[in-house]
C-alpha cells in the first residue's frame, strides 16, 4: 500500500491536514466553538481542555494532539487567566514546524472581537499551510491504527471484535503500528496476554497494568462481571474480557504505552489508560471519545470502533471507522456504520473476509476517503483530568538513535 | 463436502392466486405449504437445506420465494421464473442474477402447447444471458420435449441445464426404449444434469414400486454420480408417498455408490451446479480451531442439527440463545473451557457434545490480583 500523506517538518506524515482550534479552559469554549462554526470547514476542528487548574497529563495530551501528524495548524483560544501554559504549548507547536496562533480573549477585548480575530487567524493559518503543503508517498509502516469498542452487545465478541483482530494481524504483518487499549475490559486475560509479550519486561508491564486496572475499578465499584453479561451468554470474567481482548489479534505485543507516549517502532501496542496512583479524578475514561483522544495522542491516524448497539461518534483530528457486529444494527443504522461484520452471523462472510475488508477500508480512508462519521461532521472530543507516571524503561521499544 | 441438499422442493400459498394449475380439485395439494412444515421433514432425514423451485409463471411468485429464502438460512437457492418474451429479458436476467439466492430459472415448458417453444430464436438471448450470469436452466419437461432440450444444450454449450424429474416418464413397467434413448442423448451433453426426483408420482397406481427403482437406475447409469442431483419434489411427492419413503427408497438406490459418490448426488452436485452458498446455514461460529465450544449465531433448538464451518455437524441438546455457548466436544468435570483459543474457565459438571455451556456447568478460574495479593485462592 502506498498513498500520499502530508509531510510535517518533524518528519511525521499525516493522512489529513486539519487546523485545530483549541480552547484552554471551559471559559474559552464558546469563543472557540463560534470560530469553528463560522469557518464551517471540514478541516477546522474544535478541541480543548475545560479545567482551570493545572494538570500535567492534560498538558502532555494537548502537546501531543497539537502536533498530531494529521494536524497542520493550531489556533489556541485562551481566556487569559487560566493556568494552562499557553506560551509553552504554542512554542511546542511552532517547534514542530506547524503554524500556530493564539487568541487571548481578555486581551482581544471580549467575545465578538475574539471570534472575529479567530476566524481571520484560521484563514491565515490555512493560507500558510497551503503554501507549505508537501505531499509525499506514505507506506503502511508509517501508519498508526487504533481500536476501541463501545455500545457492545452479544455479537461484539463473536463478530466485530475478532474481525478487527484479523485486520490487526494483517496490518501488523504489513508493518503498521496498531494500538489496542482498555485494560479494565481485559481483566482475566493477563495470562494469555503476557504470553504474547515480545520481552519479559513487556510481559511484566502487561500484568502490572491489568492489576492496576482491577484495583482501580474495584475502588470505583465497577468492573466486575455483571448479570447482563450472563444473559448475553458470557459465563466468566475471563470470557467477557476475552471478547474485548480478541480485537488485538494474535501478533506479539511489543510494548505497553501510556497516553501521549508515541510508539517509535511498528508493531502491536497495549495502551494503558488507567491512571497511576490512588484513584483521584473518577472513572479512568468517562466515555468512548476520551479513549479515542488518548489513542490519537499516541499518534493514531485513525481508529477502528467496534459497536453492537450502534455508536454514532466520530472524532476531531483522526477519522473513525465504525464496525458493527450486529446485522440488525447495521440495517437500522447503515448511514453511520462503515463495516457490517454482522454478515458473519448470517453466514455471508467469514471473519477473515471481514478482516480483509477492514484492511481495505483502512487503506482507502488513509488515502483520503471519508468515513461515514467524518462525512456527517462528527468531530467529538473530550479531555479531562488524569494522573500518569511516565512508562518505565523496557515497557516499549525505542527507535535506534536518530541523527 | 458432507452436506445434504434437497435440490427440488416447493412452497406455496393458493391464496396468492397465480398458480393456474393448482386447483381445489387437487385435494392434498390445495393448501398452504410453509417452511416450518418442510423443516420438520428435513430434520429427521438429516437434510441440511433445499433448493426452492417456482410453481407459478409469474415474477411475483419469484419475489415471494426469494422473500422466503432471505428469511430462511437453509433455503440455499431459488429457481425462479422469468418472462422469456419480455422485451428487456436480458436486463431482467441481469437484475435477477444480482440476488445471491436466485440460482436458476424455469419456464413451465410442460404446460406449453408447442413442444418446441423454447427453440424459437427470439428466446435465445434469454438463454445466452442465463449462461453468462451462471444461472441454471431448469427443464420441466415430458419425454416429448427431450429433442428440443437436446438442441438447446447444443446451441448453448455454456448454459447449465438440469432436467427435472428425469423428464417425467409415465412409469407402469420397465423403462421404455424411447425415454431411455432420449435420456441417453441428453446425458451425452456435458452441460446437462438430471434430478433424481418426482418419480414416485409418475408411477401408475397399483403398479410395482420396483419400476421406479428401474427408472432411477437408468438415470444413475446415464448421468453418473457427478451429474445426478437428488431431490424430493415435495409437496407434490405427498400425492404418492411421504417424504421419508422417497428418502429411504433413494438411499437404497444410492447404496451401490461409493461414499464420495453418494455425497455428490445428495448435495455436492447441487452445490456445484447451482453455485449454492452453503455458508448461509451456519447456526454457530467456531472462533478458534482449538475451541471446545462454539457460539450460537442465532437461537438454536434442542434436537436441531447444526453445521459449523464446512465439515462439522453438531446435534444441539439444549436450546440456546444468540451469543451462548454449545459444547463442541464432551467436557468432563474440570475440563478447561476453550474459547478464542484460550481458557475462559472450567466445567463444574459433565457436558455432552451439543450441551449448553453456561453458569450451571462451568465456572471462572480467574483469581484477581487483589485476591492473589491477599493469599486467597479465589474460591
Amino acid at each position: 500500500m502506498s498513498f500520499n500523506g502530508f509531510l510535517r517538518s518533524d518528519g511525521r506524515k499525516g493522512i489529513r491536514n486539519v487546523v485545530i482550534v483549541a480552547y484552554l479552559v471551559e471559559c474559552a469554549h464558546h469563543v472557540a466553538r463560534r470560530i469553528v462554526d463560522r469557518c464551517d470547514a471540514e478541516d477546522v476542528h474544535l478541541v480543548g481542555f475545560p479545567g482551570c487548574y493545572p494538570n500535567q497529563y492534560a498538558t502532555r495530551m494537548m502537546k501531543a494532539l497539537a502536533t498530531h501528524p494529521n494536524v497542520g495548524g493550531v489556533l489556541l483560544v485562551s481566556l487569559g487567566c487560566e493556568s494552562f501554559n499557553r506560551e509553552g504549548l504554542a512554542r511546542h507547536v511552532a517547534h514542530s514546524g506547524r503554524v500556530v496562533d493564539t487568541i487571548v480573549i481578555q486581551q482581544a477585548g471580549g467575545t465578538r472581537t475574539a471570534i472575529d480575530r479567530g476566524v481571520a487567524a484560521v484563514a491565515a493559518l490555512k493560507e500558510k499551510m497551503a503554501a507549505a503543503e508537501v505531499r509525499v508517498p506514505m507506506q503502511m509502516n508509517e501508519l498508526v491504527v487504533a481500536t476501541i469498542c463501545g455500545g457492545s452487545d452479544g455479537t461484539s465478541g463473536i463478530t466485530a471484535n475478532p474481525a478487527v483482530g484479523r485486520a490487526f494481524d494483517r496490518l501488523v504483518a504489513q508493518g503498521a503500528t496498531c494500538i489496542f487499549e482498555e485494560t479494565g475490559e481485559m481483566i482475566g486475560c493477563e495470562g494469555p496476554m503476557a504470553a504474547r509479550a515480545a520481552t519479559p519486561a513487556v510481559a511484566e508491564a502487561i500484568v502490572a497494568s491489568i492489576a492496576k486496572a482491577e484495583a482501580y475499578y474495584r475502588a470505583m465499584g465497577f468492573g466486575s462481571f455483571a448479570p447482563g453479561n450472563a444473559e448475553g451468554g458470557l459465563s466468566s470474567q475471563e470470557e467477557k474480557s476475552a471478547g474485548a481482548y480478541v480485537k488485538s489479534g494474535s501478533s506479539p505485543i511489543v510494548g505497553v504505552i501510556k497516553p501521549a507516549e508515541i510508539p517509535e517502532v511498528p508493531g502491536l501496542y497495549l495502551l494503558d489508560v488507567v491512571p497511576d496512583g490512588a484513584p483521584k479524578f473518577g472513572f479512568p475514561n468517562i466515555s468512548d471519545n476520551a479513549e479515542i483522544v488518548e489513542l490519537m495522542a499516541c499518534g493514531a491516524h485513525l481508529t477502528l470502533f467496534t459497536t453492537g448497539r450502534g455508536s454514532v461518534v466520530g472524532s476531531a483530528i483522526a477519522p473513525v471507522i465504525k464496525v458493527t457486529g450486529n446485522p440488525d444494527t447495521y440495517r437500522r443504522m447503515a448511514e453511520d456504520m462503515d463495516v457490517n461484520a454482522g454478515r458473519i452471523l448470517e453466514g455471508q462472510a467469514s471473519l477473515d473476509e471481514v478482516g480483509a475488508e477492514i484492511v481495505a477500508l483502512v487503506e482507502a480512508v488513509a488515502a483520503g476517503q471519508p468515513t461515514k462519521s467524518e462525512a456527517m461532521g462528527h468531530r467529538e472530543f473530550i479531555l479531562t483530568y488524569k494522573t500518569f507516571e511516565p512508562s518505565g524503561p523496557g515497557c516499549f521499544p525505542r527507535a535506534a538513535h536518530r541523527g | 463436502m458432507n452436506i445434504v441438499v434437497d435440490a427440488h422442493v416447493h412452497l406455496w400459498d393458493p391464496a396468492r392466486g397465480d398458480y393456474g394449475w393448482l386447483k381445489p380439485e387437487l385435494t392434498g395439494l390445495y393448501r398452504r405449504f410453509e417452511v416450518q412444515e418442510l423443516h420438520a421433514l428435513l430434520e429427521p432425514a438429516h437434510v441440511d437445506g433445499v433448493v426452492l423451485v417456482q410453481a407459478a409463471p409469474t415474477a411475483a411468485e419469484t419475489d415471494y420465494l426469494l422473500g422466503i429464502a432471505e428469511q430462511t438460512p437453509w433455503v440455499f437457492g431459488v429457481v425462479g421464473w422469468i418472462d422469456f418474451d419480455a422485451e428487456n429479458v436480458v436486463d431482467v436476467v441481469a437484475s435477477r442474477a444480482r440476488h445471491r439466492k436466485l440460482v436458476g430459472v424455469r419456464p413451465m415448458l410442460q404446460d406449453l402447447d408447442d413442444p418446441e417453444w423454447i427453440l424459437n430464436p427470439t428466446r435465445a438471448p434469454a438463454l445466452t444471458a442465463l449462461a453468462s450470469h451462471g444461472l441454471v436452466f431448469d427443464a420441466l419437461i415430458h419425454p416429448q420435449h427431450i429433442g428440443a432440450i437436446e438442441q438447446i444444450a447444443e446451441r448453448h454449450p455454456d448454459l447449465s441445464i438440469v432436467i427435472d424429474h428425469a423428464a417425467k416418464p409415465i412409469i407402469s413397467a420397465q423403462p421404455d426404449l424411447a425415454w431411455r434413448d432420449g435420456m441417453r442423448r441428453l446425458a451425452a451433453r456435458n452441460n446437462v444434469a438430471c434430478k433424481l426426483s418426482g418419480l414416485l408420482t409418475q408411477l401408475v397406481p397399483n403398479t410395482s414400486e420396483e419400476h421406479v427403482s428401474a427408472h432411477a437406475e437408468v438415470v444413475m447409469d446415464l448421468f453418473g454420480p457427478c451429474r445426478t442431483l437428488w431431490g424430493s419434489d415435495w409437496p407434490v411427492l405427498t400425492q404418492a408417498a411421504p417424504y421419508s419413503q422417497w428418502f429411504e427408497l433413494t438411499q437404497q438406490i444410492l447404496s451401490r455408490l461409493s461414499a464420495t459418490e453418494r455425497r455428490a448426488v445428495l448435495g455436492g452436485n447441487a452445490a456445484r451446479i447451482y453455485h449454492l452458498d452453503l455458508r448461509a446455514q451456519a447456526a454457530a461460529i467456531l472462533l478458534h480451531p482449538a475451541d471446545n465450544v462454539v457460539v450460537c449465531c442465532r437461537p438454536v433448538a434442542a434436537g436441531e442439527r447444526i453445521r459449523i464451518g464446512e465439515q462439522e455437524h453438531l446435534v444441539v441438546l439444549d436450546p440456546a440463545e444468540l451469543g451462548h455457548k454449545i459444547a463442541r466436544r464432551a467436557l468432563q468435570v474440570g475440563t478447561k473451557v476453550i474459547k478464542y483459543g484460550a481458557s475462559i474457565g472450567s466445567a463444574t459438571a459433565a457436558v455432552a457434545a451439543g450441551g449448553w455451556v453456561h453458569l450451571h456447568n462451568m465456572k471462572s478460574d480467574y483469581i484477581s490480583p487483589h485476591t492473589r495479593a491477599l493469599g486467597g485462592d479465589g474460591s
